[in-house]
């Protein structure tokens, strides 16, 4: 188990390093590097600009500059924030619960109301309500997150005003759990019901065809109630595919989280993200994306991991 | 037999209907426009829909129903580019890796695995804020983040119809590997690329429309519907109307696009057969 674990471990060094030369040289090759920024500020001699290059390393070329990057990145400086004029790395870190309450809380309503969808849809004798479930999921896949937010603030927040406009919490009043919890509703229920529709057909589908399995018939032909065999022998075998899906939809549920903190203003690491990117804030964009990359990374590993202890097919090693 | 499963499928028909609508729609933008797209009018700023303008006026008095109509063109030719690039890409590599192994194989495999790491959405808003934009350079980015799924597919195909006695046969007449690969097995590779082609249409239109929402899509002023609904945040209140219709018009292709792509898959699925 650790040795599996270990070499799980390992082979994601090499793949987050690939991913940060593919990201460092994205972001520094094209022409208008930072330094350009300063140059356009008409208070700036060329002597700024030339310290600024100098003192940043951006005189050199992009290799050695990521060489600088990835140095400075092991030892837990990941530089200075332009724009919010403070190290990346706290800057990051502190929007990171966000992120990780408003993506959690998806999953989970997505993964309750999937798997009660899902089971509908697979064993409800009717074939009209089966092929409904099918329809409604292939719909729910096909509506733009940022869409069903925009309809959801016209109609809960600027017309029944039920909840806010945006925001993780009231701007000025004191904590509160009631609070928190009316702002993150909207981006989560938004941001889930993409994957109620995406758990519901893969538990449909997969669901579908574990009834059909000779087990299933078999364990019927003993005489175990319709229920039982449901859940204890079909359901178990079509829910644990999902743990592997899950990981590889995470980065998907990321982009998508993104975009509906963006619509619900919601202070995340998308919002971050895109900020950074519309002020072309170079360390603080290279940090974030590298903080998705670790993330995706990371739960991959565990994914995969939770698969392997569940299912006794997967050997360790 | 495939197109007679296909037509059975009523949701499948109905987008496949839907689909050739709009295309011929977009097409006809010019003639059934009832105003140039970018027609600024500052007498009718934020108009309801009206008998002259059936889905209303943006904030600087554009008509909503003929920028929808021209903005139709580009979310559509920009899918379809996304989806015909994207397939040739991932399935020449998927078949270069599947059949030859080795070196290639290793790096592809690499690189399909950093290009999962992160979200193609997020690779395209980089890319789309330190390049320059245009509608193709976005095919073309968008193209190249989303072939991975594509040569997954077809290399596992040809890892499994390499080793099929056909093969064999054509290397004992002497064909040359390049022609055994492209020849013989990637056509036969290929079934399962009809149904995620398809559905990286609607994958396409979708990451276009969320990019130029979120600012770093095809710049203004290019009417895109992902652009109409950006420009729409700022009226919820006073006009629901720019951010109702072009969303509808999302989901409507891309829903149409689904179906079709469900369709396509249980149609060609043998298991299913005789369902």
């Amino acid at each position: 188990m650790t040795r599996y674990f270990g070499l799980r471990l390992a082979s994601a060094l090499p793949r987050l390093a690939l991913i940060s030369i593919f990201l460092f040289a994205l972001i520094h090759t094209p022409p208008g590097g930072p330094a350009d920024i300063y140059a356009a500020d008409p208070s700036a001699t060329a002597a700024d600009v030339a310290r600024i290059k100098e003192l940043w390393g951006l005189d050199q070329p992009v290799p050695l500059q990521y060489g600088r990057w990835l140095r400075n990145a092991i030892s837990g400086d990941w530089g200075q924030s332009f724009s919010e004029r403070r190290p990346v790395l706290a800057t990051v870190l502190e929007r990171l619960p966000n992120t990780v309450l408003l993506t959690a809380s998806a999953v989970a309503i997505s993964l309750v109301f999937g798997l009660l969808l899902g089971v509908l849809g697979a064993s409800h004798p009717s074939r009209a309500v089966r092929e409904g479930v099918q329809g409604a999921a292939v719909l729910g896949l096909s509506v733009p997150t940022f869409w069903s937010g925009a309809l959801v603030l016209l109609i809960f927040s600027a017309n029944l005003r039920w909840i806010p406009s945006g925001g993780a919490a009231t701007i000025g009043a004191p904590f509160s759990i009631g609070d928190r919890l009316l702002h993150l509703v909207g981006p989560a229920l938004v941001l889930g019901s993409i994957y109620i529709a995406q758990w519901t057909r893969y538990l449909q589908a997969g669901l579908s065809e574990v009834l059909r399995e000779d087990y299933v018939r078999t364990a019927r032909a003993k005489g175990l109630a319709g229920r039982v065999v449901l859940v204890r022998h079909a359901l178990r075998n079509a829910v644990l595919p999902l743990i592997t899906l899950l990981g590889l939809e995470i980065p998907r549920l990321l982009s998508g989280a993104l975009v509906t903190e963006v619509v619900f203003a919601w202070p995340g690491v998308g919002r971050l993200l895109t900020g950074a990117l519309l002020q072309r804030d170079y360390p603080l964009v290279m940090g974030v994306l590298m903080l998705l990359a670790f993330a995706v990374v990371a739960v991959n590993i565990l994914t995969d991991v939770a698969y392997a202890l569940v299912d006794p097919r997967v050997r360790f090693g | 037999m495939v197109m007679r499963r296909f037509r059975r499928n009523r949701p499948a028909a109905g987008g496949a209907v839907v689909l050739v609508v709009l295309a011929v729609v977009s097409a006809a933008a010019p003639f059934l426009a009832t105003h140039r797209p970018d027609a600024v009018d500052p007498l009718n700023m934020l108009q309801g829909p009206s008998a002259v303008h059936w889905m209303g006026t943006d904030d600087i008095g554009r008509d909503t129903y003929s920028r929808l109509l021209y903005a139709g063109r580009v979310s559509l030719a920009l899918g379809a580019g996304v989806a015909v690039l994207a397939v040739g890409i991932g399935a020449t590599l998927g078949a270069v890796t599947g059949y030859f192994g080795g070196r290639t194989d290793a790096i592809v495999g690499a690189v399909i695995d950093a290009l999962l790491t992160l979200p193609a959405i997020v690779l395209a808003m980089v890319s789309g804020a330190f390049l320059q934009l245009n509608t193709w350079r976005l095919v073309v980015i968008l193209s190249l983040v989303s072939w991975t799924t594509v040569a997954r597919l077809v290399r596992a195909q040809v890892l499994t119809l390499r080793a099929w006695p056909f093969v064999e046969e054509a290397r004992a007449m002497g064909a040359a590997e390049s022609r055994i690969l492209f020849r013989y097995v990637l056509p036969n590779a290929l079934v399962p690329v009809y149904v995620s082609g398809t559905l990286l249409v609607a994958y396409a239109i979708l990451v276009e429309s969320a990019l130029s929402f979120l600012g770093f899509g095809v710049p203004p002023p290019a009417a895109t519907w992902g652009g109409m609904l950006n420009a729409a945040q700022l009226y919820y209140r006073e006009a629901p109307w720019l951010a109702i219709f072009p969303g509808l018009a999302i989901t409507l292709v891309v829903a149409s696009i689904n179906f079709v792509g469900e369709g396509l898959r249980e149609a060609l699925d043998p298991r299913l057969r005789g369902k």
